[in-house]
């Protein structure tokens, strides 16, 4: 499971209030505390679904500017942060169509290996040898590019539930569906990537 | 469960999502079936990968970036907030107008209807009113001892005037002849003989009406054998006893309706030329209207009484014989 962000802020409802009010009345500082807590897990939505830096970064600013603006209109029917994630997705998912329209299908090499810090692997695996990382890094490319060939609903629910960590609870919350139709996702994206893994790796092999 | 029911199960039961009921059989059935299980390790392996992939930093340069996007955006959106604000004030205002307007709708209604439901009240409040001075009131009427109190409705009608008058005059006689009720028609020489009829008939023919000597009835009829008295002293309480369903259903209040009555006997009279008649009954009903149940009596030339019952309507000053269509 990914560790959270290094700083974690706690915020009971009442602060958070304020910061909100505060945002609604044009403060940006009052904004950026108030988006502190959930950017980097909002990125990480953005690059897993965009496969980049650039463009996870422009679904991201234009999402914030999004909210940013509409702020005033915030009506605490959920929690802030979960109104964030839930445009980020929608922000995502509209970028991604688009880009498939106008790029030709990208190689299966260039765009996972871009992406790709060795700095990241050296965090967490310091305990691995040097091969075990490439072969890590090897899988988790191809795992990646399996993960493109979902659908646009299957490769959200395995984003927020595998690789970003949230609950079922809270997925039902950021996609506004109920409890059931995350379980089903859920359970038929996985079988569905298990499937595109499998027929990969045979294809590979033959 | 099948196999490939099993298999749509495994993630929830991966996750601690299943319903208890069915986790035991899951676990059984993946112990138990090669296939499923190796389904269900498959899936825990990706579960896992995907869990461990290289978790995402961002990249420094945003928050400069973002900020400065914010920064562009201050004045618009603060005009836009502000419009967001208005439209909601706004929004608010208009549902408050309207509320108020709703408020005062039915406030007008509650006050028609407040208006209209003192009538309906007043109605039936009269009905209720003297049922029990209605004994009182038909015999003060029939012989003649009524008091025209001062409160009575004055019917500007001038026959109710002269009713009136003769009223009084009645009340002073004592003359029996002379005390002539109704059903006494106006030429004197038919007048004892209408009075003896009609006492007769009136006493036979009112239904339900109990006597107290019956037997006793004097054609002078001076108050005495009976108690069926006129011009003079009575027994209200004596003389006629109505039972619910004799006489009058409705408002009488002593005075004002009296009169009525008396008006419209009077014109009936005028109606009838002469042929003498009884009242059965007589009643007031819905506001105005009276209902008059009479007898027209007559003798044929064999000298049989014949009987005519007729039914009259009295409103507003006016009388009419009821039809057919009426109810």
């Amino acid at each position: 499971m990914q560790a959270g962000n290094t700083v974690k802020h706690m915020r009971d409802s009442k602060e958070e209030r304020i910061l909100i009010q505060k945002a609604a009345e044009g403060d940006i500082e009052s904004f950026e505390l108030l988006i502190l807590s959930c950017k980097d897990k909002a990125y990480g939505i953005a690059l897993r679904y965009l496969k980049n830096e650039e463009d996870a970064m422009d679904a991201l600013q234009e999402s914030f500017i999004k909210i940013y603006k509409g702020i005033a209109n915030f009506n605490f029917e959920s929690k802030f942060d979960t109104w964030v994630y839930r445009i980020v997705v929608n922000a995502c998912s509209d970028l991604y169509r688009k880009n498939k329209k106008n790029s030709q299908v990208l190689s299966m090499t260039s765009a996972y290996d871009e992406e790709e810090d060795g700095s990241e692997f050296d965090i967490k695996d310091k305990r691995e040898g040097p091969e075990a990382l490439n072969i890590r890094k090897e899988e988790s490319g191809y795992l990646l590019k399996c993960l493109d060939m979902l659908s646009d609903e299957h490769r959200t629910v395995i984003i927020l539930r595998d690789i970003k960590g949230f609950s079922y609870e809270e997925i039902s919350e950021i996609l506004d569906c109920s409890l059931g139709t995350v379980k089903s996702r859920i359970s038929r994206a996985r079988l569905r990537l298990k499937e595109i893994y499998i027929d990969g790796k045979n294809d590979e092999e033959i | 469960m099948k196999c490939s029911e099993i298999r749509e199960l495994l993630s929830l039961y991966i996750d601690n999502m299943l319903e208890e009921s069915l986790i035991d059989e899951v676990a059984a059935h993946i112990a138990a079936c090669p296939e499923c299980k190796s389904e269900y390790e498959e899936l825990i392996a990706m579960t896992r990968m995907l869990k461990e992939l290289p978790e995402t930093k961002l990249p420094s340069d945003f928050d400069r970036r973002l900020h400065e996007a914010l920064s562009a955006q201050t004045p618009e959106a603060a005009a836009e907030n502000e419009y967001q604000v208005v439209k909601v004030s706004k929004k608010k205002w208009r549902r408050k107008i309207s509320s108020i307007c709703a408020i005062f709708v039915v406030g007008i209604f509650v006050f028609a209807m407040y208006n209209n439901i003192d009538q309906l009240i007043l109605g039936n409040d009269a009905e209720r009113m003297a049922s029990s001075k209605l004994e009182t009131s038909m015999q003060d009427i029939y012989y003649g001892t009524y008091n025209a109190a001062g409160s009575a409705d004055a019917d500007e009608d001038a026959e109710d005037e002269a009713a009136i008058e003769e009223k009084s005059d009645l009340a002073k006689m004592t003359d029996s002849s002379a005390a002539e009720s109704y059903g006494a028609a106006p030429a004197n020489d038919m007048a004892n003989d209408a009075q003896k009829t009609a006492d007769e008939s009136f006493v036979q023919n009112m239904p339900d009406v109990s006597v107290e000597e019956t037997d006793a009835h004097d054609s002078s009829a001076s108050g005495g054998g009976n108690h069926v008295s006129r011009g003079g002293d009575y027994t209200p309480s004596a003389a006629f006893e109505f039972k619910d369903d004799a006489v009058t259903r409705g408002a009488i209040s002593e005075a004002r309706d009296s009169v009525a009555i008396r008006y419209y006997l009077r014109k009936l009279e005028k109606k009838l030329c002469g042929v003498s008649f009884e009242i059965l009954r007589c009643e007031s009903r819905e506001e105005g209207i009276w209902r008059f149940d009479i007898d027209l009596v007559s003798t044929d030339e064999d000298g049989n009484e014949m009987h005519d019952y007729v039914t009259y309507y009295g409103q507003d000053g006016t009388l009419w014989e009821k039809t057919e269509t009426e109810e």
